[in-house]
């Protein structure tokens, strides 16, 4: 690990920390137009967690110190998996701690101490969610690896740097099988991120939320880590997307500075559009009861599965 | 062979985990662990330096409902229970649910492999009945086995003659 890999490491983190919020505001932003509402500002989740940073938590009397960790571990979690993920840089010091079956992990272990914390207070809704969260999050995790499977066969690696340097790599070429798996990744990725259909992170409707009604006992600094954690899930996620799908733009090796902070605007051009999509997708669509989810992953995890056969099958 | 090299034989360091090669599978664990430690030491200190530690203890929220008791907590049958109904097709399932009405509520599931039913079942059931058969001729009595023995050998000496 050389002093100026550290460096090209601590700055992608720093970058996806400080853009993270701001890919939420501009989701947010584009959802308030394309719904013909007056959209909120750009920069409100800065300030959303600022404000919450200020404020005294209030803790419920029976909470465990599970309770108490819970955001700073996921926060944790989280930031590890933005360093992972090549979104600015392949090859850089961390890439190689964890490959995406690792990751993979990785967002695992953040899901359970979500559910551990929601289940702490002992509060019906707080149950309610952990157990919804629980019920997604593994319908969800296979078609995810399925996907990453995908894109791993035709790169010959689960690495996510080598992944992206074999398919930016290429002469320019359509794969069928990848098609497959970008539609299946992206229904994965909004059931992950509790966006609709499976979940509205809007919704002021407590029998209706996953996401939201395990957090509901958490306040002031807790509740802005868990925000910005979560707007953190979304990044990664976003970038794994554009890792897998479009690998272009990204800085190849981690000792050029200047490629890194080129890849940015790169980066953020990207995300602008694939947050315009999601507004989009959002828009468009409703939120499933919840017993549809099952039948909303399986489609996902048959279309990562198709991916594959095609891919093992056709060889394209 | 396997002692005193490292899993993969990359030559590469001991902290990684790679089958065949870094660059095609990696894992890691001491430094996601100790990443993951290290984010969340810095993210303490630096939240409650830059802002404060302050914290209230209260009762819990639960959107403003004040009347819960333990017995309403969840329950591992009401945890597992979305997944039970979404598999429901690949099981067997009796439930028998109470009415608002019951002065003593009761609530009982069983489960039930559909293979254990279909397939399992009957073997046991049609081995139980050849060994029924088989048992008829064994009373337990030393006067019948003593007459089988007769019988063998009498059948014996027809043979042999």
């Amino acid at each position: 690990m050389t002093p100026t890999g550290f460096l090209s490491q601590l700055l992608q983190l720093v970058i996806a920390l400080l853009l993270a919020p701001l890919l939420l505001g501009w989701v947010n932003q584009c959802r308030g137009w394309l719904q013909n509402k007056s959209a909120p500002p750009l920069l409100l989740p800065y300030r959303t967690i600022r404000k919450l940073f200020h404020k005294d938590a209030v803790i419920a009397e029976n909470a465990s110190p599970i309770f108490r960790t819970m955001p700073y571990i996921i926060f944790g979690a989280m930031a590890l998996a933005a360093a992972i993920v090549p979104s600015l840089a392949t090859d850089l010091p961390f890439a190689q701690a964890a490959d995406a079956i690792a990751l993979v992990g990785l967002f695992a272990l953040a899901r359970v101490f979500i559910a551990l914390a929601a289940m702490d207070i002992g509060t019906a809704f707080g149950s309610m969610g952990a157990r919804r969260e629980m019920f997604v999050g593994f319908l969800a995790e296979p078609a995810l690896l399925m996907v990453l499977f995908t894109a791993s066969l035709i790169s010959g690696s689960t690495s996510l740097p080598t992944i992206v340097d074999t398919l930016a790599h290429r002469e320019i070429a359509i794969y069928p099988s990848l098609a497959f798996a970008g539609v299946a990744f992206t229904m994965v990725s909004l059931a992950e991120n509790a966006r609709i259909p499976i979940d509205n992170p809007a919704t002021h409707l407590e029998l209706t939320m996953i996401h939201e009604a395990m957090i509901l006992e958490y306040s002031a600094r807790h509740l802005a880590l868990i925000e910005w954690a979560s707007a953190l899930k979304l990044f990664n996620y976003s970038c794994i997307g554009l890792a897998l799908f479009l690998p272009f733009g990204i800085a190849q090796g981690s000792d050029d500075w200047l490629a890194i902070l080129g890849a940015t605007p790169v980066l953020v051009a990207k995300l602008a559009v694939g947050g315009f999509a999601l507004a989009l997708i959002e828009t468009f669509s409703a939120k499933v009861r919840i017993f549809r989810a099952p039948e909303f992953l399986g489609t996902a995890f048959l279309l990562a599965v198709l991916g594959m056969l095609v891919n093992l099958l056709l060889g394209s | 062979m396997l002692i005193g090299s490292t899993l993969g034989g990359h030559g590469g360091s001991w902290l990684l985990l790679a089958p065949i090669n870094p660059d095609r599978a990696s894992y890691s664990p001491i430094i996601v662990l100790l990443v993951i430690f290290a984010v969340v030491a810095l993210t303490i200190q630096v939240v409650h330096r830059q802002y404060h530690g302050r914290k209230r203890l209260g009762p819990a929220w639960d959107c403003g409902y004040p009347l819960q008791t333990a017995r309403m907590q969840d329950t591992a049958e009401g945890f597992g229970q979305p997944i039970r109904q979404v598999f429901e097709a690949f099981f067997h399932v009796e439930r028998v649910l109470p009415s608002p009405f019951d002065a003593t509520p009761e609530y009982r599931m069983k489960v039930e492999d559909h293979f254990w039913r279909w397939l399992y079942l009957p073997v046991v059931r049609s081995t139980e009945a050849v060994a029924r058969l088989i048992g008829l001729i064994q009373q337990g009595r030393i006067s019948v086995y003593l007459t089988y023995s007769f019988f063998t050998l009498l059948a014996l000496l027809f043979f042999i003659r």
